[in-house]
């Protein structure tokens, strides 16, 4: 069980963007063969891929939180006094959860306006747009678990006194 | 009252950004706490994270990181880079001509600055070295090369500016094309001229067969330019369309005839994509809601009052170049053009500029915003792959930068250089 619960902390994020970024291409790509080839097309297909994108975005936003790789200016903090950085990694910490909790607020009463007007995706009579909209709730709640995950290795570092990891970017892989 | 309190929460937002927060999260603190004190609902904020990137002309950002990364890891950016090598090696300084030049084949593939210098200086940075280059210059040149990846299209900034300002995405990739080329002219000549200075380089004799042999290995690189430019050029394709184009290409390139793309780590590649798109995308979302609120807020009517004193067609553009390139200094060019664009724009038309005109000279001036310090992107990645410190990079990155100024002056003087191309093309 621990087992099971440690490999899908590892991998929910990379697993569902995976899915996400390769419905969404699938998607634009059929577009253009179906145009070309048969002069036809799928009403719902560009809606759907739009909705792959956002999630690609907010799970990858998640994921830069547990890789500490958004993008900072981190000149300063890295010349900065031990106890300042972890007052920093702090602050990081709070405002992270703080705007997921009002995001996810206001998300959740957009989700239930969806679902009380029967609102689908355009072209289609069964895809619900609320499903979709659920990305905001889940992949904010993802930052805040990552942010809280990080602040955890945080406060074990500093018990130790050992160098806080402060992250790199992305790009620069 | 409300004044003061947003004067501090904007004072807060600068010092957390010299502290290292996250960029994206001062952004959306200051619009939460901004909306808070003008009483302005925070659903807003919420729903515009979604809503607001809810468009289909935007999935050619991701579509066109994917490219680059499968170009990449398909073996075509070193063939690209081969080939560049062969035909300039036997200049003195060649190969740093070459890799200034193959950030230029590299840019019409991939739409991205970083992702340029990151892909070009990790295959050419040990060359350099062996090459008896400076370290500092070839770190230097490879953080300026990748300065042209959001000129020359495909360019995720120019999707950007045309979501934003409701301009033809596809008219801005074409105006950007001889204005890149210029730019990567004008690096070409200033590394000519310091190799030949301090005898950097060796130089390899001219060989047609090789030119020829590498040039036919880099075709598939010149197929996906072509798909590129020529699609979108001849109206074939939107944007986003090549784009997909592009990736499905560039993937069964790279499985079935390089193969140099093994199935298991395609999901390497996708998940390195969507990281890059999960750090620029929020940064989009969050800077319309920005937007928003800096116009409830009336900040835009306080900017072009100020611009009312300046008067004359280019004291005004003078001004505007100054103000995108201070924030590019600071800012990443996503944020730079979602909160400046949209104010300076109007100003710019108001005196008279085109506008797939001011579009070249606003991304032009944020794309030098990549080499200069404070935030210099290129400059964060030349020096990660290098090892080398940030700051060691600035001085030799000067020449660089003057050069790059030159051109974007030409490019402010000269509008034909921008919309030429846009007015023949079959769009």
């Amino acid at each position: 069980m621990k087992k099971a619960i440690l490999w899908v902390d590892d991998k929910i994020e990379p697993i569902l963007m995976n899915v996400a970024y390769v419905v969404m291409a699938g998607l634009v790509f059929e577009q253009v063969v179906l145009r070309f080839l048969f002069k036809t097309q799928i009403a719902w297909s560009s809606g759907v891929a739009i909705y792959m994108f956002i999630w690609v975005t907010w799970l990858g936003a998640a994921y830069n939180v547990r890789k500490r790789a958004h993008l900072t200016f981190g000149e300063i903090r890295s010349q900065l006094p031990y106890p300042m950085q972890f007052l920093c990694l702090i602050v990081d910490a709070v405002l992270w959860v703080s705007l997921a909790a009002v995001v996810i607020y206001y998300a959740l009463d957009q989700i239930e306006l969806l679902q009380m007007n029967f609102a689908f995706v355009p072209g289609t009579s069964n895809l619900m747009q609320w499903w979709f909209y659920l990305i905001m709730p889940f992949g904010w709640g993802l930052i805040v678990l990552r942010a809280l995950q990080n602040l955890w290795q945080d406060v074990a570092a500093f018990r130790k006194r050992e160098p806080f990891q402060l992250g790199s970017s992305a790009m620069a892989e | 009252m409300e004044g003061e309190l947003i004067a501090l929460v904007s004072v807060s937002a600068v010092v957390l950004f010299a502290l290292g927060v996250p960029i994206f999260l001062i952004i959306a603190h200051w619009v939460l706490w901004t909306s808070v004190i003008t009483d302005f609902t925070l659903a807003n904020l919420s729903l515009t994270l979604f809503e607001g990137i809810n468009f289909f002309g935007l999935l050619a950002l991701p579509l066109f990181i994917l490219t680059g990364d499968i170009i990449n890891a398909a073996g075509i950016a070193k063939r690209l880079t081969d080939f560049a090598y062969a035909m300039l090696g036997w200049v003195r300084g060649g190969l740093g001509l070459a890799a200034l030049g193959a950030c230029g084949m590299f840019s019409a593939i991939s739409g991205s600055n970083a992702a340029t210098t990151a892909t070009i200086g990790s295959i050419m940075y040990k060359e350099l070295q062996d090459g008896k280059y400076d370290k500092r210059f070839s770190a230097a040149t490879l953080a300026s090369g990748g300065v042209v990846g959001i000129i020359i299209p495909p360019s995720i900034i120019f999707v950007i500016y045309g979501f934003l300002l409701n301009l033809p995405i596809g008219d801005l990739f074409m105006a950007g094309l001889i204005p890149g080329a210029l730019m990567i002219l004008g690096m070409q000549a200033i590394c000519l001229l310091m190799s030949w200075k301090f005898g950097w380089g060796k130089i390899i004799p001219l060989q047609l067969g090789n030119c020829v042999r590498s040039g036919a290995r880099a075709y598939l690189g010149f197929v996906a330019i072509g798909i590129v430019l020529l699609g979108i050029y001849g109206g074939i394709f939107s944007p986003t369309e090549a784009a997909a184009m592009t990736v499905v290409f560039g993937l069964v390139a790279g499985t079935l005839i390089t193969r140099e793309i093994k199935l298991r780590s395609i999901s390497k590649i996708l998940l390195h994509s969507g990281q890059i798109a999960g750090l620029l995308v929020p940064l989009v979302a969050v800077s319309i809601v920005m937007q928003q609120i800096l116009s409830i807020i009336g900040a835009p009517a306080f900017v072009t009052g100020l611009f009312e004193g300046i008067g004359g067609y280019y004291a005004t553009l003078i001004v505007c170049m100054a103000m995108i390139l201070i924030a590019g200094c600071f800012l990443e060019s996503v944020p730079v053009v979602i909160i400046l664009a949209p104010i300076l724009a109007p100003i710019a038309y108001g005196i008279g500029v085109d506008p797939v005109h001011f579009a070249i000279v606003f991304v032009a001036g944020t794309a030098i915003g990549f080499i200069t310090p404070p935030f210099g992107l290129n400059l964060f990645v030349a020096s990660s792959i290098t090892g080398l410190p940030f700051l060691r990079i600035v001085p030799f990155v000067v020449p660089y930068f003057i050069v790059l100024l030159l051109t974007w002056f030409a490019i402010v003087g000269i509008p034909a250089l921008s919309t030429y191309l846009p007015s023949i093309s079959g769009m």
